[in-house]
């Protein structure tokens, strides 16, 4: 049985489920279709984080045009342009045993391609979520739904995972801004 | 509170959901704009018409939504608390009387008032929207307490799709209250695939080419028409224009009549080119070579139709590209009282629109759109918009290399 979690909690994710190497991070999405300029395109991305917050390299910046690790440890399943469909619009992949050491978390952002130019904003996305399976055997760990808090804003943190003791434990952050993917980068120190 | 598009919030946080509040919405522009709160329940379905409140029907069974008309546009009275439990979500719209769209609206205002107060305000214009002809500007509903959601979007094929999106309909025109709907729910039809071109960086963004139902291009701006079936089946280029509407000037004189007459020039991938017009009666053909014709030759604009070209779109394979132009034969080059329209459109309904918005020019040609073999797959449409003096110059610019003779209509 999942995790439900709501904003802000936080839940032990290796050491309730020992064994556990490789995780698949799903996210989720439906957007409203209506007529008028564009189509939605919500992108998932992971930035790979040391102890200050920010990323070492531009290369821990995990995302559509950078889609694998140099670890080989964060994997992007590839970019879904529409968030058309049931289930996970778009995953990623994480060999925990491979996070190099100097990262000290992991964290999940969802942002909207072009959201300015588009006039779009979350207040057009309903159904948001993030979970967590196991990869050996499609188990969903934890899931966390993110409501219906977000609107005006063009970018969001869904949540992190981060090492406690020698343990990696999941933080649904659910916090949203504005700036999209830029404004994100530019948080964690990418040079975009 | 300022509301911006997409704003959802917690109702109660602004008034008291326990009481009375007024949604008061209007807009200024140039159309008549009808307004209307419907009740959906918790599956988003307009399952009880007794709750679409409107001119027709001004008031809900328990006079709940209470519907009054004003000098700005409409105001809904309206009990949150009194509601029946079946309606979870009151939608507000407004649609369009008419053929406008929601893009050339000056303003639309939308408060929620209680005790006098206006707690939120939206307030959007004209640009906030394209070819919409009816818009979803707020919905309330119920998740944990009232909540509102600033939508503002809306639907090109106005209210009628907008109520299939709710599985409702539009009833016909009559004086009488709508009946409750017996035909099944229509389903509004799959929206077509949006193709995007591939991220390079997110420094720069490479230039968006979506093309939706409907897409209004800009200068410059280039998409494809999307290939749905097996074949892309008959493209039409539609060019529409207005004759002078003057009622006469300073000494009773109408401005000339503008004639504008559609043509292309051709290139195919065997390097067949040539020109299709009216002028020099070069109508085309649409099995053969060049799988391009133009349908007859509209001298005055009156027709609704305007003149068309129908490309034979199962034939894209063997095109390379299509120079659409028009140019004045008779009359002066006004070509701001012309206002002329380029409309590329598919069997299946999808359009691209090129506006001839720019006016400056007094030369008589105006090349406006270039369609281009995409892929063997299908053609894009370019916006252009160029002025030239004649055939010659506009040959010249596009190096498609054909030799010009002058002409003339019988």
């Amino acid at each position: 049985m999942a995790v439900s979690l709501s904003k802000g909690q936080k839940v032990d994710l290796t050491k309730n489920n020992p064994g556990l190497s490789k995780i698949l991070v799903g996210l989720g999405w439906d957007t409203n279709k209506y007529d008028g300029g564009y189509d939605f395109d919500l992108d998932a991305a992971a930035f790979l984080l040391g102890a200050n917050g920010k990323v070492t390299s531009d290369a821990d910046f995990v995302f559509y045009n950078n889609l694998k690790h140099p670890s080989g440890s964060v994997e992007h399943m590839g970019d879904n342009r529409t968030g058309a469909g049931e289930g996970d619009d778009e995953q990623i992949l994480i060999d925990l045993s491979k996070v190099p050491a100097n990262i000290d978390k992991i964290d999940f952002t969802v942002t909207i391609y072009e959201a300015d130019e588009r006039q779009q904003n979350f207040g057009q996305v309903s159904n948001a979520y993030i979970h967590v399976l196991d990869d050996a055997n499609s188990r969903e760990l934890i899931r966390y739904d993110l409501g219906e808090d977000f609107s005006v804003e063009t970018a969001m943190v869904v949540g992190e995972i981060y090492r406690n003791a020698g343990e990696w434990k999941f933080n649904a952050i659910g916090s949203g801004f504005k700036g999209g993917l830029r404004a994100l980068g530019l948080n964690y120190g990418v040079n975009v | 509170m300022n509301v911006q598009r997409g704003m959802r919030g917690k109702l109660d946080q602004y008034v008291n959901t326990g009481r009375e509040i007024t949604v008061s919405m209007s807009v200024t522009g140039r159309d008549v704009y009808d307004y209307c709160c419907f009740g959906v329940d918790a599956d988003g379905k307009l399952s009880d018409d007794r709750y679409m409140v409107f001119y027709n029907q001004t008031r809900s069974p328990g006079g709940e939504i209470r519907y009054a008309p004003n000098a700005q546009g409409a105001a809904f009275t309206v009990s949150l608390e009194s509601l029946p439990a079946t309606i979870d979500k009151l939608v507000f719209t407004v649609s369009i009387d008419g053929q406008g769209v929601m893009g050339t609206i000056s303003a639309h205002t939308l408060d929620v008032v209680q005790d006098g107060d206006a707690a939120l305000q939206m307030r959007l214009s004209g640009s906030d929207f394209l070819n919409e002809r009816a818009i979803i500007s707020v919905e309330l509903y119920r998740k944990g307490g009232w909540r509102f959601s600033a939508v503002a979007r809306g639907f090109n094929g106005g209210l009628g799709d907008l109520l299939r999106a709710y599985g409702g309909e539009e009833a016909a025109p009559q004086p009488q209250p709508v009946p409750p709907p017996k035909a099944p729910p229509v389903v509004p039809p799959a929206p077509p695939k949006i193709v995007t071109p591939p991220k390079e960086t997110i420094v720069i963004p490479p230039p968006v080419a979506t093309p939706p139902k409907k897409v209004e291009l800009r200068k410059g701006q280039k998409v494809s028409l999307e290939k749905r079936g097996k074949n892309l089946g008959e493209i039409v280029i539609n060019l529409n224009w207005q004759q002078p509407t003057g009622r006469g000037g300073l000494f009773g004189m109408r401005p000339a009549a503008v004639d504008l007459d559609l043509g292309c020039l051709y290139e195919l991938k065997d390097g067949t080119k040539g020109c299709v017009q009216a002028l020099g009666k070069s109508f085309g053909n649409y099995s053969k070579v060049p799988y391009v014709v133009l349908d007859g030759d509209d001298r005055t604009g009156a027709s609704a139709g305007g003149e068309n070209l129908r490309v034979n779109g199962n034939k894209v394979s063997l095109i390379r590209r299509i120079l659409v132009y028009t140019f004045i034969y008779d009359g002066a080059a006004n070509w701001r009282e012309a206002n002329g329209v380029v409309t590329v459109r598919c069997a299946d309904g999808q359009e691209i629109i090129v506006r001839m918005d720019e006016y400056g020019s007094n030369l008589g040609m105006c090349a406006i759109a270039l369609l281009e073999n995409d892929h063997d797959e299908t053609l894009s449409v370019e916006k252009v918009v160029r002025f030239f003096k004649g055939h010659n110059q506009m040959d010249d610019a596009f190096h498609w290399g054909l030799r010009w003779i002058r002409g003339k209509k019988d």
